[in-house]
């Protein structure tokens, strides 16, 4: 007796050892299905698991019964069956011999005491008050379990609880860390979409390489459909392996696809309703192919699972991402809906974003055109240049500024008005502004108008256009140029604008005149000036966006802009433009403050 | 190099005859809506006399003039006076050559010496 109670202590022992190197609950069912089950000294051994609170326990393990048992991997909770009563009650159910099977389970007795067994213990696999399953050890011949016997019996069906409870606790936090791992990857990756769709490329080759990226972790191919007009028409498709590319590209080369062809992503990019394939069918590729080399061809992409989701934004579909897995194996789910959602969404960003941009560049590319001269006039033995910069040289596509310099003939009095102005503000209003004074001063100067004339009419113009709200104004420098056979005169009005200046040789003179801002005033203060211009004489005209520039060195001012022209002394009207303009862009290390408008007129030597 | 946005500030002093804003800092196209704002709060209170007090500015773009503009229009439509201070320095400048310093209420057109304190 001392004998088998030491042997009992030692197995329990070794029992124990083993099960704490034991990981997964499958592993704890093996082990109390063959070493427990030895130790006991029973002839078979099946060991269940009971997920929470589920109708139905699943196999861990079975050991010692004849025949397939795969009829029995999973089987429902049904109260009046030994095990079930186990799990039910949390209590041991003893059946000594196949007596007290038919007595107490006649409907299971055929099962329990088929092949030979007698006698059964069926003990549940508690911790505390948790039923994690349970287990049955049967016997050929019967037994008594004694109370001993019994405990001895629980001790060993106890230590199997415990592993298996923490078998699960470590599958459970492994498959969280999986999750967890996974999620972290995806974010990844759309981040790296992300900054994928911001990068300076165009919007093909953005998708081409969001198609590349998708087939280095989250599929195996990956294609991208736009919408063009009524076709749809794929723009990229992706797989590790070029080969395989080139597959896909003989393959379409010799069935070609019907452009007006539904289904798969034409229809998601259609209808913006996404399609998940957990498999793909093979009655779709016979659906698909066209003969039966087209379906073998079809059959050896091995095509095993597909998501298809559309570029949606602002509630309309642009295209649509597809996604495959094949040789890996792997499955997409609905699930994946959310994140392969997330990344399309920031595809259709891109894309929409890409074609905003392209429309406010015609815009703006429409409106500077109607804003500035596309050259300026021949005036015989004047040269004049006119020179424009938005604050960002990125935006000089999609900028529309307030800024505006002009040079137009008065053919009938054989005259040349020159016009820098500058309207408070940016955006469309200052456009719609700076056109009415562009499109006033023209009419009027044909009118003969003198410039003070000319100013009050653009004033009135402005008045008119924005009635009671007169906070949006413009300062203007205009003036009309006239020639005689030693230089020019240019009579010059001055609305509140800075002060225009002379270079003669290498003097800069300063034309301080006085004038009213214009647009704000129903009365303007205008006082004319005449400014002669002999050979090599050059008038500089420029708006604020010149003296407010703004630089590490404070601001570039009047005082810098008169040395600056008077170091261009002796260039021609194009050059002194060049070097005044890189002089304030220098000076601001390229950024503007305010966008900038230049004119300069000189006589010819 | 990317600049450093625009700063204002904006003081406000109620007397019993005049509420009085003193901008410092610069007053440009981007610091406007925040000048804007503190206007229109003043202005809610309708004081007899608003006094914009711009000589403590460092830089006035031609667009921060609007706020005068604005402030000058809301004083005439509600029958109000609206007064500036300009100070001697580049505020100044810069509303002589818009024309407008003979057009508005200045209180310290002549000498750096304010006449109402």
């Amino acid at each position: 007796m001392l004998d088998a109670s030491t042997a009992r202590a030692a197995g329990i022992q070794q029992l124990t050892e083993q099960l704490s190197r034991a990981l997964t609950p499958a592993d704890i069912g093996r082990l109390t299905a063959t070493t427990a089950a030895a130790l006991i000294g029973a002839d078979a051994c099946a060991a269940y698991s009971r997920r929470d609170d589920a109708e139905v326990m699943e196999s861990l393990h079975t050991h010692g019964w004849p025949g397939d048992t795969h009829q029995f991997a999973r089987i429902p909770l049904h109260r009046g069956r030994p095990m079930s009563d186990a799990v039910l009650t949390g209590e041991p159910v003893w059946l000594e011999d196949a007596g007290q099977w038919r007595t107490r389970y006649p409907e299971m007795a055929p099962l329990g005491v088929s092949m030979g067994h007698e006698a059964s213990a069926v003990l549940p696999l508690r911790v505390d008050d948790r039923v994690l399953g349970a287990v049955v050890f049967s016997f050929y011949r019967p037994r008594a379990f004694d109370p001993a016997d019994r405990e001895f019996l629980l001790t060993v069906a106890s230590l199997c609880s415990q592993a298996l409870d923490r078998a699960r606790l470590y599958a459970a936090e492994r498959d969280a860390r999986a999750v967890a791992e996974r999620e972290r990857d995806r974010m990844a990756f759309l981040a790296q979409a992300g900054r994928l769709m911001e990068a300076p490329l165009s919007v093909e080759e953005r998708l081409r390489q969001l198609a590349d990226l998708a087939v280095t972790g989250i599929a195996d191919w990956s294609a991208v459909h736009l919408v063009r007009g009524s076709r749809v028409e794929k723009v990229a498709v992706a797989h590790l392996d070029p080969e395989k590319i080139e597959f896909v590209e003989r393959l379409e080369r010799r069935y070609p696809r019907d452009p007006d062809a539904r289904g798969g992503a034409v229809d998601v990019a259609r209808t913006g309703i996404p399609v998940v394939l957990p498999d793909v069918p093979d009655e779709l590729l016979v659906a698909s192919a066209v003969d039966a080399t087209h379906l073998a061809l079809l059959r050896e992409l091995g095509m095993r699972s597909a998501i298809v989701v559309p570029l949606l934004v602002r509630g309309r579909s642009l295209g649509a991402l597809t996604l495959v897995h094949a040789e890996s194996g792997r499955r997409f789910t609905e699930e994946d809906l959310t994140f392969v959602g997330q990344l399309a969404a920031a595809a259709a960003l891109a894309l929409d974003n890409a074609a905003l941009y392209e429309q406010q560049r015609l815009v703006a590319r429409t409106l500077q055109t109607a804003l500035l001269p596309s050259e300026l006039p021949d005036v015989p033995g004047v040269s004049c240049a006119g020179r424009y910069r938005p604050p960002d040289p990125d935006l000089t596509d999609v900028y529309v500024g307030g800024d505006l310099y002009d040079v137009h003939l008065d053919e009938d009095r054989e005259r040349w008005a020159l016009t820098v102005a500058d309207v408070c503000g940016k955006g469309p209003q200052a456009a719609a502004l700076t056109s009415l004074i562009r499109h006033t001063v023209h009419a009027e100067v044909r009118h003969g108008l003198r410039p003070a004339e000319v100013l009050r009419r653009v004033n009135a113009a402005m008045l008119r256009h924005h009635g009671e709200a007169r906070a949006r104004f413009a300062t203007m420098a205009h003036g009309v140029m006239t020639r005689d056979a030693e230089g020019v005169t240019v009579t010059l009005v001055n609305g509140g604008h800075p002060p225009g200046l002379v270079l003669r040789g290498h003097d800069v003179e300063w034309i301080d005149i006085p004038g009213t801002l214009v647009g704000v005033f129903a009365d303007l203060v205008l006082p004319e000036t005449e400014v002669r211009l002999g050979p090599g004489d050059a008038l500089v005209l420029y708006t604020d966006g010149v003296t407010e520039a703004r630089g590490p060195a404070g601001f570039f001012g009047p005082e810098r802009l008169a040395a600056v022209v008077a170091g261009l002394a002796g260039r021609s009207a194009d050059a002194l433009a060049d070097g005044l303009l890189a002089a304030v862009t220098d000076f601001q290390r390229d950024r503007l403050r305010d966008d900038v408008a230049l004119l300069v007129v000189r006589v010819e030597r | 190099m990317i600049e450093p946005p625009a700063v204002l500030e904006v003081d406000r002093t109620s007397y019993d005859d005049r509420t009085e804003l003193a901008l410092r800092g610069e007053l440009d196209n981007d610091t406007l809506a925040v000048a804007q704002d503190q206007v229109a709060a003043a202005e809610a209170d309708a004081p007899p006399v608003l006094v914009l007090d711009l000589s403590g500015l460092e830089y006035v773009g031609s667009c921060g003039v609007r706020l005068v503009l604005l402030a000058q229009h809301g004083a005439d439509a509600a029958n109000r006076r609206l007064a500036v201070r300009l100070g001697h320095g580049q505020t100044r400048r810069m509303f002589d050559i818009l024309g407008l310093t003979t057009r508005l209420e200045v209180l310290d057109r002549d000498t750096p010496e304010d006449p109402t304190t």
